[in-house]
């Protein structure tokens, strides 16, 4: 089965550690992978996308060396294999327009500012994970523990896609 | 790995799809050994899954139009070879997918699809639950009951997904530690199992039974089904009731149930009440009327549609592969039995020795076991006909009941309920993490033992006096 | 102006000549014909209405109103003895253009058609006579109406002068209110500065004082020739924790990748982790080549990877208290707005301090420092600090990230110094080099950066005040140069000079 990843890209390494502590229990069936630009990030994704895996998830700063996290957002979006990850901004620094640039050109998830609260933050992480299951999975039943149960239930419910044998 | 499974699976079934030919098979026709090699290739894949069941199940068909009929590819031959095989005209082979039990089928799906769109089925759940109090005991039966009442008209599995739903805020209610959260969790499946006994319609391997039973001229009343069936549900409910508490007491004495919700009470969704109301009023009360419930059950086909209760998406959403998986189960049935292989795997075995009820105990505990395994559909389609050709050949001699058997075929394989992949209500319950596999087969190897046991005490005393 | 109202012919105008008025007077009267009186503001002829009389003034003065549509009446003109009223309306027999009215007791002749006629007749040189009064009064009267034109006109432009003037003198006003408000946010702001600054600094010293002493003191918890010998390993793992070697992400990647498939049973929290490990500690774990690890290997791993994270947070917490106090000094530095206390100072030690603050948005950019040794000189840090911080924050607006920032310092010749801030921007346009640095000169939508950057017209003031100045010129390469030359002085001469 296709693994779906998570991608964490900011330029210090402080926080990529404090999210890889934060959304640890994920790991196990949401593998996250660390990047420290948007090249970087590029790199990361086509090495998934590659192996034939994809990204459920991206949480990106905005203010970085090179391309910004908006730009990199943005790009994703438009990119036929990322189109469906959930964008996430987790910043302290993007001003009203990028963020409006990014609502728009690029249809952001979700914004967290800094500094997190690691509840939110998987929790967050968990319902935009739920989301993507929603609309990329047809049978979302093994990622129901992992997820957000109700809702991924609800799904399976109203899909009908599971019969009786 | 699942590539490779799927080459075996595949190069095996088409083996023993040719196999047959090549064996020193005495007595057997080559219309049997046709049909023999169909139906092993069958029973590989529907065990292997190199493909879909339901996929299967037409393959079986398409082999049968293509060798076994009259406008087949040895159409000549075959009629030429031996007399005891006219080649079948290739409608039945079709016909099968309209057969009047997949008609009954199909109203129940219509039905179905119409309690689900406008939320019949959760403001039923909502008003069966309500009686039940906050108590943990009367809960759980309170869910088993609602949940066995809805699979009886639905189909199990899409009553056990609804079900779920509603349960999981209750469990979310509960101490991680409290069993009973198991006993919650499993009480779905359970119930929806035991359920679907209930009716005609209530889950596949009984429309196997059914149209066996008409092939051979017998016809059951919807009601008559229920006379039968509902006491060992009942029955097989309570026992499966307190072997739950008994097993995973709860640790909380109270909790709510609060089930939100709102009845639709748009003129489509009264629309769908009242044409339910009265399709299962009229099927109840087949006996009075006399009309055959596989002619009610077009009331709602087109009645939900016609009345703008169902658009042409809610069509498409049936599960069409259910009905082309008996239809497939039917078909093959029928070359069973009138090609006579039913008949030849039947004198393979000595059964004179066992009797009428040693019979019956071998074919259900062949049935239930195989049922945990594999599709229950599967299982009744692989055993029922064999019943049937013991019944017609007489060999089992006297006390063998052949409609008694039938059924009670077709009933034991739902008591299969021991692993998560025996039937698809125990996946779905086990997707939700609550229930570990040894929970499931605690409870379901106790359950089907008991549902063996009792099927078998109903068949020999009760039903036959309800059956004339 | 009466010079120009007087035209040749008046010498002759009979009515200048209070005894020929007399006498045509005394001719008319023998006309019987009465002398009609006015009191004061009393009317005598009505805008609108015709009038048949002509009126000689005899005495007194008569002011002539022009209503127009509005309620308002317009003084138009002013006769006084010897000037005849009506006569346009009498002539042209067209209602009254304007009304007179008496402002002082007016005695007048008034004078029908019939009488003139008659008197003419009379008299015919009497009617050339009061023909040549006729039309030097007009004369008289168009004159005065383009003198009085004419002098509109100079008043206009007057008016108009002035008008420029005092506008001129606003902006003046304006740009200084604003300067002052400025001013005034800066001082708040230095005094904020300075409060946080000294609050930080005391917990932030603490900070530092802790982090040493653990540094110091846990690695010795677990030396090998203590008596808890056992710990060896734990030690070890936490030394190399606080001197983790720096791993750029894609390598991180790829040994976690590389860890993962020697030992497929490691969770990928644990595989980021190991990867982190230089060669030798890796080897001291003492792990097999690849393979499954058992699960007790597992958990003895996990243990003292709790060592090395104590060592990674304890030197990550250096790091930051370390930051931080940096940080408080540069702010402390930075703020410091006291007017009064000019001093001898390495200027340097400002522009770092700027730096530092300012080093959040810098970061998109490479700078360059090429800062020569200078010698002190005299002046206010803070000051310069905005000179700076201006000069740097408009080289960040006009440059794209990922392009150079170059500071210079050097000192030219013995009594000057030359400091320059380039950039690698859009540039300035020649014509535009001087302009800049006018008080309310941008080329920016107005966002107001609160107290960082005065504008280049406050810089220059400060450059100024320091006895230098402040040039703005365009790169070869491209981008804008600010070239900022100072004396050296010392602080004697600068006492006497900045007094």
């Amino acid at each position: 089965m296709k693994k779906i990843y998570i991608l964490c890209v900011d330029d210090e390494p402080e926080v990529l550690e404090a999210v890889e502590r934060d959304i640890a229990e994920l790991e196990d069936d949401f593998p996250l992978e660390t990047a420290e630009s948007a090249d970087d990030a590029r790199t990361v994704i086509d090495q998934i996308y590659a192996v034939g895996d994809r990204l459920g998830l991206i949480l990106c700063d905005h203010v970085m060396p090179g391309d910004t996290g908006v730009e990199l957002l943005i790009e994703m979006f438009n990119d036929e294999r990322t189109h469906d990850t959930r964008r996430v901004l987790l910043t302290g620094q993007a001003g009203l327009e990028a963020t409006v640039q990014a609502v728009n050109a690029g249809q952001l998830n979700h914004y967290i500012a800094k500094p997190w609260t690691p509840d939110n933050l998987r929790q967050v992480a968990r319902d935009q994970l739920t989301e993507y299951v929603i609309q990329t999975e047809t049978d979302p039943r093994p990622y129901m523990q992992q997820l957000n149960m109700q809702k991924l239930a609800e799904v399976v419910y109203k899909r009908g896609l599971i019969s009786d044998e | 790995m699942r590539f490779n499974k799927q080459i075996i699976g595949l190069t095996l079934g088409i083996f023993v799809l040719i196999l047959p030919h090549f064996l020193p098979l005495a007595e057997l026709s080559p219309a049997g050994r046709i049909t023999l090699g169909i139906f092993l290739m069958a029973g590989v894949f529907w065990i292997l899954e190199p493909i879909p069941i339901f996929a299967t199940s037409m393959v079986v068909i398409l082999l049968q139009v293509f060798f076994l009929s009259d406008k087949g590819l040895l159409a000549e031959a075959l009629s030429n070879g031996s007399v005891e095989y006219m080649p079948q005209s290739y409608k039945d082979f079709y016909g099968t997918l309209a057969s009047p039990i997949i008609i009954l089928f199909l109203g129940g799906f219509s039905l179905a699809a119409a309690a689900v769109k406008y939320g019949i089925d959760r403001s039923l759940t909502r008003i069966l639950l309500q009686p039940f109090g906050s108590k943990p005991q009367n809960v759980c039966l309170g869910l088993m009951v609602s949940t066995a009442v809805l699979s009886a008209f639905m189909s199990n599995t899409a009553t056990t997904a609804m079900m779920i739903t509603v349960v999981l805020p209750i469990i979310a209610q509960l101490d991680t530690t409290d069993p009973f959260k198991k006993v919650v969790a499993l009480s779905i499946p359970v119930g929806a199992n035991i359920g679907g006994i209930a009716t005609p319609i209530g889950t596949p391997p009984n429309a196997i039974a059914l149209a066996a039973l008409r092939e051979q001229g017998i016809e059951i009343a919807f009601s008559s089904w229920m006379m039968l069936a509902v006491p060992l549900v009942v029955v097989m409910l309570f026992i499966a009731w307190r072997l739950l508490l008994f097993l995973f007491p709860p640790a909380t004495a109270s909790f709510e149930v609060k089930l939100d919700g709102k009845l639709d009470k748009s003129p489509a969704a009264i629309g769908a009440c009242i044409i339910f109301g009265i399709t299962v009023l009229l099927w109840v009360t087949e006996k009075i009327h006399g009309i055959s419930s596989t002619i009610i059950a077009f009331l709602p086909i087109a009645s939900l549609p016609a009345l703008q209760v169902l658009d042409k998406k809610d069509i498409r959403g049936f599960s069409w592969e259910v009905l082309w998986l008996v239809a497939g189960g039917i078909s093959l049935g029928l070359s069973l039995e009138h090609t006579g292989l039913a008949n030849w795997i039947i004198r393979l075995v000595n059964w004179e020795s066992l009797g009428g009820f040693g019979l019956l105990v071998v074919f259900g505990l062949v049935g239930f076991a195989v049922a945990n395994l594999v599709s229950h559909t599967v299982s009744a389609t692989i055993l029922v006909p064999l019943a049937v050709g013991l019944g017609v050949s007489s060999i089992a001699g006297e006390s063998f009941d052949m409609q008694s058997s039938i059924i009670t075929i077709g009933i034991i394989v739902s008591f299969s309920m021991i692993l998560p992949i025996s039937t698809p209500p125990n996946a779905i319950a086990m997707s939700t993490g609550m229930i570990e596999s040894k929970d499931m087969a605690k409870t379901g190897i106790v359950i089907g033992i008991f549902g063996f046991i009792f099927t078998l005490i109903f068949s020999l005393f009760f039903w036959p006096v309800i059956l004339g | 102006m009466d010079a120009f109202i007087q035209s040749p012919g008046d010498e002759n105008d009979d009515l200048n000549d209070p005894i020929k008025v007399q006498n045509i007077v005394q001719k008319i009267r023998h006309l019987k014909k009465e002398t009609v009186s006015y009191a004061p503001d009393a009317p005598i002829i009505n805008e609108g209405e015709s009038n048949a009389f002509i009126y000689v003034i005899l005495e007194g003065s008569v002011q002539l109103l022009k209503h127009g549509q509005t309620k308002a009446s317009m003084p138009v003109d002013r006769f006084g003895p010897g000037d005849l009223l009506g006569l346009t309306s009498f002539w042209s027999q067209q209602p009254s253009f304007l009304s007179s009215k008496a402002i002082t007791a007016v005695n007048c002749l008034r004078l029908r058609n019939e009488d003139v006629e008659q008197l003419v007749h009379e008299d015919p040189a009497f009617g050339k006579t009061v023909h040549r009064i006729f039309i030097s009064n007009l004369s008289k009267r168009y004159r005065r109406m383009i003198a009085l034109n004419i002098k509109v006109a100079e008043l206009g432009n007057a008016l108009e002068h002035e008008h420029a003037q005092l506008k001129q003198a606003m902006q003046d006003l304006e740009s200084t209110r604003n300067q002052l408000v400025h001013q005034e946010k800066l001082a708040t702001l230095g005094q904020l500065l300075a409060g946080i600054a000294h609050e930080i600094n005391n917990p932030c010293a603490a900070l530092n004082r802790g982090v040493d002493n653990l540094i110091r003191i846990l690695p010795t918890l677990f030396d090998t020739t203590h008596v808890f010998g056992k710990f060896n390993q734990e030690g070890r793992m936490l030394t190399a924790g606080m001197n983790c070697p720096y791993w750029s992400a894609e390598e991180k990647r790829s040994r976690m990748h590389q860890l993962l498939e020697q030992y497929p049973n490691i969770k990928r929290p644990l595989a980021r982790r190991m990867a982190q490990l230089d060669e030798h500690t890796f080897r001291s774990l003492h792990l097999p080549d690849h393979g499954s690890l058992a699960d007790k290997t597992i958990a003895r791993i996990s243990n003292l990877f709790d060592f090395y994270e104590i060592g990674n947070y304890l030197r990550s917490v250096q790091l930051s208290s370390d930051r931080i106090h940096k940080l408080v000094i540069s702010l402390k530095n930075y703020g410091k707005h006291d007017e009064a206390t000019w001093q001898m100072f390495d200027l340097r030690d400002g522009i770092r301090d700027t730096l530092t603050v300012l080093n959040n948005r810098l970061k998109h950019y490479r700078i360059q420092l090429r800062l020569d040794p200078i010698p002190p000189i005299y002046g206010s840090g803070s000051e310069l600090n905005q000179v700076w911080t201006n000069l740097l924050i408009n080289a960040i607006q006009a440059t794209e990230s990922g392009k150079t920032i170059a500071i210079s310092t050097e000192q030219t010749d013995p009594h000057s110094i030359m400091i320059q801030f380039s950039d690698a921007g859009t540039g300035i346009q020649p014509h535009l080099l001087e302009k800049i640095f006018e008080a309310n000169f941008t080329t920016k939508k107005s966002k107001s950066d609160f107290g960082l950057g005065l504008g280049l017209a406050i810089s220059k003031e400060i450059i100024e005040k320091h006895g230098g100045n402040i040039q703005a010129s365009n790169r070869a390469e491209g981008g804008a140069c600010f070239t900022i030359t100072l004396p050296v002085r010392s602080s004697q001469q600068s006492v006497q000079e900045h007094s």
